[in-house]
């Protein structure tokens, strides 16, 4: 948390959003929480501005808190709309979290509880870290990801923007995911993926993006 | 009228009958390979099985051009991904191949090959007649090719190109085996009349409902007694409430309507469109007697401006129509295990009166009946 404001409006609605508003009391640091809850994605673009309206992006900084709804689409329309409001994002570190010291966080990330992230690891803007998570030296992992409880990611691995990794998946070291992927059966992977490949229970083979 | 008898189990469980569809429909007819639009690029292709013969289709130039993916030196395949964009190069010892499938280069070929002149020119990839209609591409294999006119109308190879000249350049492809005879999915997808009791959560709360919506067939319709391989294929048209998308309004919308747009192409493809905002081509690939690979190919109309969550669309949508698809492949599958030779055969009604003209068409492509 900045020491600078003296409340968060954590915006949003799912399960992220419940976790974290009740975890607050391991987070607060001696800062406010406004919980702005979101009814649901349909309008959260309009709803998000008419909640944060009456606040000033001078005392209060916002978390977006929305889950992986289309490949994490959703979260960003309302960290977006907070941002071009003139607010910014903070990133909370559960406390039971270890992260490295030359680690760099976006904003508006999550690093959830017992996570273990390694020395010169980079994780972009609005990226949630579910518990347990490991991530090894080195890895760089785009803006907009979300990396499901207990899943790890191999030493100097890279993932491109607005990805989805389940939980129990495990990336081997230096591999590369593309934008847009989806990997979400448990189990190791050793393959580099292109953009826009989905590994998803509901289908026995990858679906894939094809064409530019 | 008027009882409809279906093909006898054994058309949909014969590895014999089977193998009869491969080379009498399967290699005679025009077959659906994929999107043009996901062959604009020089060099780009794709490679399918039609028949249990493995095809490319490359671009040469802007030229579509399909040939057997098969290297004329050892079959190794040219080309090894569904999609992708490289020359017409085998993997295997590096021969290259032109547009007209003649080999280009042979590496080491006066050190190691030896060929004559007649031998070398012998060395060349199978061609295959390629059509579009619009963006859709289609191959045969026949050495004569039937005029796609007698198998496809003017008026709906019309339609299809006008909806399918609204496709952007992107789209999302699966794969989905399935444990059930090909034919199975074909007539399933004739047969409207499943959709209230296998997708009562899924497909029917977006269908209009109102006895005016409700099909009602003519107790005086005349009996099927003959048709022709071209009336087993066309379009349809149902009146749907559209779930409206922001995104909605930054595409170049088929139509303007909030309609189920429905093709049936056979021998094995279903063209849907939800509202001629998505586009989904669902084809069952016939791998077996009783395994079908359903394939699923589904892109969004032309976006007029960037859509950053264009491919979060494409995989939302997939994925909703993997749901619907999942109810169907319950039924088909145990129908498919409890088929047995010497079983009944269907009993179709009035309503399933196209179900009758696959049938008539089919025994005549298999040459067992007039």
């Amino acid at each position: 948390m900045s020491a600078t404001t003296s409340s968060l409006a954590l915006i949003g609605y799912g399960q992220l959003f419940d976790d974290i508003a009740a975890n607050w009391h391991l987070l607060a640091h001696g800062c406010t929480l406004l919980p702005l809850r979101l009814a649901s994605a349909d309008a959260a673009i309009d709803d998000t501005g008419a909640l944060l309206a009456d606040l000033d992006p001078a005392q209060t900084r916002i978390f977006a808190a929305v889950d992986t709804q289309a490949v994490n689409h959703a979260r960003l329309d309302v960290y977006a709309k907070a941002r071009l409001m003139g607010f910014r994002g903070d990133s909370l570190r559960h406390p039971r979290a270890i992260v490295a010291g030359n680690v760099r966080i976006g904003e508006n990330c999550w690093i959830g509880a017992g996570a273990v992230i390694a020395h010169g690891v980079q994780i972009g803007n609005n990226t949630i870290v579910g518990d347990a998570v490991r991530i090894g030296p080195g890895a760089k992992l785009g803006a907009n990801g979300w990396v499901g409880a207990g899943a790890s990611i191999g030493a100097g691995a890279t993932l491109g923007q607005h990805y989805l990794i389940g939980q129990d998946v495990r990336l081997g070291a230096g591999l590369q995911i593309g934008r847009h992927c989806v990997i979400d059966v448990p189990g190791a992977y050793t393959e580099t993926l292109a953009d826009g490949t989905f590994i998803d229970p509901l289908f026995p083979h990858p679906a894939r993006i094809y064409g530019r | 009228m008027t009882m409809y008898l279906g093909l006898p189990q054994s058309d949909y469980i014969d590895p014999s009958v089977f193998a009869r569809e491969q080379t009498h429909i399967l290699r005679k007819l025009w077959i659906f390979v994929g999107l043009r639009t996901l062959l604009a690029e020089p060099d780009s292709f794709l490679t399918r099985s039609i028949g249990g013969v493995p095809i490319v289709v490359q671009n040469f130039d802007g030229e579509l051009r399909a040939f057997r993916n098969q290297c004329a030196h050892r079959q190794a395949p040219l080309q090894l991904e569904e999609y992708g964009q490289r020359k017409l190069t085998c993997r295997y010892h590096g021969w290259t191949f032109d547009g007209a499938g003649q080999v280009r280069g042979m590496p080491g070929e006066h050190r190691l090959y030896h060929y004559s002149e007649a031998e070398r020119a012998q060395l060349c990839l199978d061609r295959f007649a390629v059509q579009c209609i619009g963006n859709l591409v289609f191959v045969n294999l026949d050495a004569h090719p039937l005029p796609i006119e007698e198998q496809f109308s003017d008026e709906l190879r019309g339609q299809l190109a006008q909806i399918s000249g609204h496709f952007g350049s992107q789209a999302i492809h699966a794969v989905m085996p399935s444990a059930y005879n090909w034919k199975l999915n074909f007539e399933n997808v004739l047969d409207y009349n499943h959709v209230p009791f296998v997708h009562p959560q899924t497909f029917r709360p977006l269908m209009q409902k109102g006895a005016e919506h409700e099909p009602h067939i003519p107790t005086d319709t005349p009996p099927v007694q003959t048709t022709a391989l071209r009336e087993l294929s066309f379009a349809g048209k149902t009146p749907l409430k559209i779930q409206p998308w922001p995104w909605h309004a930054l595409v170049d919308r088929f139509g303007n309507e909030d309609a189920y747009y429905n093709y049936f192409l056979y021998p094995n493809v279903n063209f849907i469109s939800v509202g001629g905002y998505v586009f989904l081509i669902q084809q069952f690939d016939p791998i077996a007697p009783d395994r079908t690979d359903v394939r699923f190919t589904l892109a969004t109309a032309r976006p007029t401006q960037r859509i950053p969550a264009l491919p979060a669309i494409f995989w939302g949508h997939l994925k909703g129509e993997k749901r619907v698809l999942d109810e169907d492949k319950v039924i088909l599958e145990a129908l498919q295990r409890g088929l047995h030779a010497g079983g009944p055969v269907a009993r179709h009604g009035a309503y399933e009166s196209q179900l009758r003209r696959v049938a008539l068409v089919y025994e005549q492509l298999m040459g067992r009946s007039a």
